[in-house]
């Protein structure tokens, strides 16, 4: 009868274990220059031009709702005449009866999601990969 | 596109492509593209995809517009999703915003 005989194993499982104890930071770091690259091409096409909205973007704290790791971008504050960046952000992006409307987020998130998700996915591979050769 | 366009202007509500030079009294409507959404696969675009948005301004409370707008979105290829309402104070227009995605 053959026999196969595994070095190693339990350092294996070991690694393969503090690795699932961490996913969620794991995955966190991954989301991170994702999330980068969305608020960039973002502010890309950003129209306004004072510069107040590009500065008032930010990517709020981390969430884990129920194993759906995400952020998002937020508006933050009010512009130079004290109008609520986020108000400007929404009238900019849908519009209304006076004023036409310019999209800058919702086209620019289409552009770079393909890129974005890849991104993720790289990102992770290449986590798992160091703290597997740790 | 062809086919939104005609299922719009087949209702008897008012709309314009990209904006009214002037827009018209009463209730009314726009419908703009504004950039792809394209499936790829194997590094081509295998299917090419138009996204844009329809907006109508309504002052009609009970917004009949929207069951009129959404039927004619169901008679033709085209996927979308009522994105918001909203409600301008100054002017009491209702603001029903949809974003389509269809094939082109």
């Amino acid at each position: 009868m053959a026999t196969i005989k595994l070095e190693g194993m339990d350092e294996y499982v070991k690694k393969l274990t503090a690795l699932g104890a961490n996913v969620e930071g794991s995955i966190k770091r991954a989301v991170y220059p994702a999330a980068g690259m969305v608020i960039e091409e973002i502010k890309r096409n950003c129209p306004e031009d004072s510069g107040d909205l590009k500065r008032s973007m930010a990517l709020v704290k981390y969430q884990n709702d129920d194993g759906y790791i995400y952020t998002q971008v937020v508006f933050d504050g009010y512009d130079h005449k004290g109008v609520p960046n986020a108000l400007k952000a929404n009238v900019l992006e849908s519009g209304s009866s006076t004023r036409k409307k310019q999209p800058f987020i919702r086209p620019a998130v289409n552009r770079v999601k393909l890129a974005a998700e890849l991104m993720i996915a790289n990102e992770f591979e290449k986590i798992c990969e160091e703290k597997m050769n740790q | 596109m062809d086919e939104l366009v005609t299922a719009l202007n087949a209702t008897e509500l008012k709309f314009a492509h990209f904006g009214w030079s002037k827009a018209p009294k009463g209730d009314y409507g726009v419908y703009a593209e504004d950039g792809a959404n394209d499936l790829v696969a194997g590094n081509v675009h295998s299917e090419r995809v138009v996204e844009g948005t329809i907006d109508y301004f309504t002052r009609d409370a009970s917004m009949a517009a929207k069951a009129t707008i959404e039927a004619a979105l169901n008679g033709v290829p085209v996927a979308w999703r009522l994105n918001s309402i909203q409600f301008e104070n100054d002017t009491g227009y209702i603001h029903l915003e949809w974003v389509f995605q269809v094939q082109g």
